[in-house]
């Protein structure tokens, strides 16, 4: 199956995460979630998935003047998206966990 | 700072841009805000592989950025993909009533006729106490205050007040309904408003209450003045 629309659903969870263990920026944010091994995920997913979270007042946004290159916008993950992203885990592991074992064949069923 | 022209990052950047041309300036300049950046990232670490190779054609780039971002193509209103005749239709009359409103220092035209509402509730509540009177006499309206038994007094301003107390009270309802219903009334409103022009062409007529002739000129100029013509008056 295309990894690309199975991360549709869950880029916003995997966006907090991230910023969650450190703010960044957009091309920094895509770097860190493909180094963590979601190869697959698109540039453009991830700028929209940080505007989109923005607006919707799950991050905070500054600017950091650079000296050697552009000035960049660091995200940075607030009360509201933590209070998502913990929402989220348990909803996640019941439904990875389901699809492991229906993977491995492991149901009651079976 | 080492911004150096890259006529390919200027070509996807301008090309990304124009398939976003359908969203609002604000949305559009927030999506691209750091789209220039990002381009010249890739391309540093791309080598010398081409951007529509590392990043898709920027068709692409554009469409999953807005989707992504919750604004898919076709879902603003206003926009260039706005096909349907009738939203375009709504999303023209919206923004000739905001300019009016403009003219007038308010967000919309309508939000004036809108806060002449209870005034026109009144006033038709009392045309159609009027209408009623006349109805009933078949006779001429000779004055401002409905007649009951041929004279005016007590019974005339009951029937007046309790006409306007229902008309008011229809328009507080109104208000709270869905719109099919609120077009109903509107029929009904307009039906009462025709009324009024007999009933103001009879007032004028007759010789108790008399107006001068400007006051008279915008009624004789109404469309029901012709078909107004073969009222009961002789």
């Amino acid at each position: 199956m295309d990894p690309t629309q199975l991360l549709k659903g869950v880029l916003d969870v995997a966006v907090l995460a991230v910023l969650r263990e450190e703010d960044g920026y957009g091309y920094d944010i895509v770097r860190r979630l493909r180094a963590v091994g979601l190869e697959q995920v698109g540039d453009a997913s991830v700028y929209g998935t940080l505007r989109r979270l923005f607006q919707g007042g799950a991050l905070t946004a500054y600017v950091v003047p650079s000296e050697s290159g552009p000035h960049r916008k660091y995200y940075a993950i607030n009360e509201r998206g933590r209070a998502q992203l913990a929402a989220a885990g348990p909803a996640w592991a019941q439904f990875a966990g389901a699809m492991d074992k229906l993977l491995s064949g492991r149901t009651d069923a079976a | 700072m080492t911004t150096l022209v890259d006529p390919e990052i200027d070509g996807y950047h301008a090309a990304v841009r124009t398939a976003l041309a359908d969203l609002p300036d604000a949305v559009r300049a927030e999506l691209l805000e750091d789209l220039a950046d990002h381009l010249r990232e890739v391309r540093a670490e791309s080598d010398d592989r081409p951007l529509a190779d590392v990043l898709g054609p920027p068709g692409d780039y554009a469409a999953e950025l807005r989707t992504a971002a919750g604004y898919p193509a076709g879902s603003v209103p206003g926009g260039r993909v706005l096909l349907d005749p009738l939203a375009r239709f709504r999303a023209r009359s919206t923004a000739i009533d905001q300019v009016v409103g403009s003219a007038f220092g308010i967000a919309r035209g309508t939000d004036a006729l809108r806060a002449l509402g209870p005034g026109w509730w009144v006033l038709r509540g009392w045309i159609v106490a009027l209408g009623l009177v006349g109805a009933h006499r078949h006779a001429h309206w000779t004055g401002l205050v409905p007649r009951v038994d041929g004279r005016p007094g007590a019974w005339g301003w009951l029937l007046g007040l309790a006409a306007v107390a229902v008309s008011l009270a229809a328009g507080v309802w109104s208000r709270r309904r869905s719109a099919g219903t609120r077009f109903v009334i509107g029929l009904v409103s307009v039906a009462i408003a025709v009324l009024g022009v007999f009933v103001t062409r009879n007032l004028l007529g007759s010789d108790v209450v008399r107006y001068g002739g400007p006051a008279v000129a915008p009624v004789a100029a109404a469309p029901s003045s012709a078909a107004a013509t073969p009222s009961p008056t002789p």
